[in-house]
């Protein structure tokens, strides 16, 4: 390997043996987390995460793809393959981490990266609503600049990541436990609070047509839940 | 063979250089931990996610061993690994206590980064890798608290620390682009996965209902970023290429025309788009920190003593 002027070369001080084992130590480090952040198809061994509009248009349009080369896949066979390939994959990948567990779990080198890998067509902007005895009254809307209860907490990052993950139906009950919370906060904020109502607000994201032609998607409420105010 | 690439690694791991390179990235990285926990704690999140449900949060959380040990998340032991956190931030940053410093706040902040598996980012991760390195290194032998009391000439440190922080960055860039699978990153999908994200209410920092107007900006912009990210891939070899004689025309091109102030640019204009436009917590300002270990010491010292190399 070339050396810069700038870079030195000398005896280790601990003896002969030391630039071998640094050597080696090194080399394992830099296994541990290659193999930790190679791409991996983690959730894709899992049939519930090929459902939804966004999974299906995806497959369709592979399921299109192959058959503009002349294979005729349809979308089904494509997820029976992508499930039964990404179970072997990921066991595959168990047994290789799995001497570095302890490395990943006391040095904090775990390390994986699927940051925007397949992006939303959808969007859920949380909604929280109160009910003081005549009617709802809108207290908090993700991203809105006139509902702000509590918005630093709902807003954070550490919150949307939840949020996100609880939007789908596999996370019911984590996302029911949420709004029992949200309503206990409600109740804390708001004395004459009788009931609130937690949902996601619920729209395809604006295509760029739509967009520059002001058309605004169909919203739907979802993931309604009430809960009664105890205090 | 296998003896003599054995060789010519514990060589090459054997060099040193001197230690500012380092001791920026442990500066960034000090500051990054210290803003995701005040950031984290003056917004109130910590009371949501990472409070167990017997203390006022909304779930149980049994994911860390060691706060499982401490009596459960509860506030006073959450508050009190965030302090420590901020503690142990503080000091990598002024680069006071050596290696302890960035071993306490790695101990400190890992508990905290694994208590709720359904909210982190994976810049958690990353933050840990860079304490964990900074934990291996000597990264306070320049600019910092330590090297003021001990009044010596800053040391020699280890190259390879350098080529670490390298490394991670490249993993972290390319893994990130191989994974982007979908049409949107694609002509199939129109290169619309910028577009989308910043369109997206879960990330989105403020809606703009105007950008379909930028669409065409948006993808050519998902192209660039996708081949910036994967590009990363080939970094080693065009810093091979810089400090040897070989590469034919490409590795004559590059010696002459140093790439890294545009690896830089695009990368500050990605990131810096990032934090404007998305709510992410601390993955731009962080993996910016991992940028500096694209110059060498020399070079660095060169800046700060008005004397380029």
């Amino acid at each position: 390997m070339a050396k810069p002027a700038s870079e030195t070369s000398r005896d280790s001080p601990r003896g002969p043996v030391w630039p071998h084992l640094r050597g080696a130590l090194l080399l394992l480090h830099l296994v541990a987390i290659t193999l930790m952040a190679l791409p991996a198809p983690v959730g894709s061994d899992q049939r519930s995460n090929y459902e939804g509009p966004e999974a299906e248009a995806e497959l369709q349009a592979l399921s299109d793809g192959l058959a503009r080369v002349g294979l005729d896949v349809p979308p089904d066979a494509i997820v029976d393959w992508s499930v039964s390939t990404s179970a072997r994959v990921l066991a595959l990948r168990r047994a290789a981490l799995a001497p570095f567990q302890p490395y990943y779990r006391w040095a904090g080198t775990r390390q994986g990266y699927r940051m925007f890998s397949a992006v939303a067509l959808r969007g859920n902007r949380l909604t929280v609503e109160v009910d003081r005895g005549d009617g709802w009254e809108l207290l908090y809307l993700a991203r809105s600049a006139r509902h702000t209860w509590r918005r630093s907490q709902l807003d954070h990052e550490l919150t949307r990541s939840m949020l996100d993950r609880y939007t789908r139906k596999r996370y019911r009950k984590r996302y029911d436990a949420v709004t029992e919370w949200i309503a206990r906060q409600v109740a804390v904020d708001v004395p004459d609070a009788e009931r609130v109502r937690v949902s996601f607000r619920h729209a395809p994201i604006q295509t760029a047509a739509q967009s520059r032609a002001g058309e605004i998607p169909p919203t739907l409420q979802r993931r309604t839940r009430v809960v009664e105010v105890r205090r | 063979m296998i003896g003599a690439m054995w060789g010519r690694w514990v060589e090459a791991t054997s060099r040193t250089e001197g230690p500012e390179t380092m001791a920026l990235f442990r500066i960034g990285i000090g500051l990054t931990l210290m803003w995701t926990v005040v950031t984290a704690w003056t917004s109130g999140a910590v009371d949501l996610v990472w409070t167990d449900a017997e203390f006022g949060g909304y779930r149980s959380l049994h994911e860390s061993a060691l706060v499982g040990w401490l009596g459960g998340a509860s506030p006073r032991v959450v508050h009190g690994l965030l302090g420590g956190s901020l503690l142990g931030g503080a000091l990598v940053a002024v680069g006071l206590g050596g290696r302890g410093s960035a071993f306490f706040a790695l101990q400190a902040f890992i508990p905290i980064a694994r208590l709720n598996s359904h909210a982190n980012g994976s810049f958690e991760h990353l933050l840990t890798n860079a304490l964990w390195l900074l934990v291996l290194c000597r990264a306070t032998g320049a600019w910092s608290v330590d090297q003021r009391i001990a009044r010596r000439r800053p040391p020699e440190i280890g190259v390879w620390a350098r080529w670490l922080v390298l490394a991670q960055v490249i993993l972290v860039y390319g893994t990130t682009g191989l994974q982007k699978t979908s049409s949107s990153w694609t002509p199939l999908g129109g290169f619309s996965a910028i577009y989308q994200a910043l369109r997206d209410p879960a990330w989105q920092r403020v809606d703009l209902p105007w950008l379909g107007w930028l669409a065409p900006l948006l993808a050519v912009s998902t192209a660039a970023v996708w081949l910036f990210e994967i590009g990363w891939l080939l970094l080693p070899l065009l810093l091979w290429w810089r400090a040897t004689d070989r590469g034919g025309r490409l590795g004559a091109f590059v010696r002459t025309h140093d790439p890294r102030p545009a690896i830089l640019a695009f990368g500050l204009a990605m990131h810096l788009g990032i934090l404007a436009l998305m709510q992410v917590g601390g993955f731009s300002v962080l993996t910016l920190c991992f940028y500096v270990a694209l110059w060498r010491p020399d070079e660095i010292r060169g800046w700060t003593t008005g004397r380029p190399r």
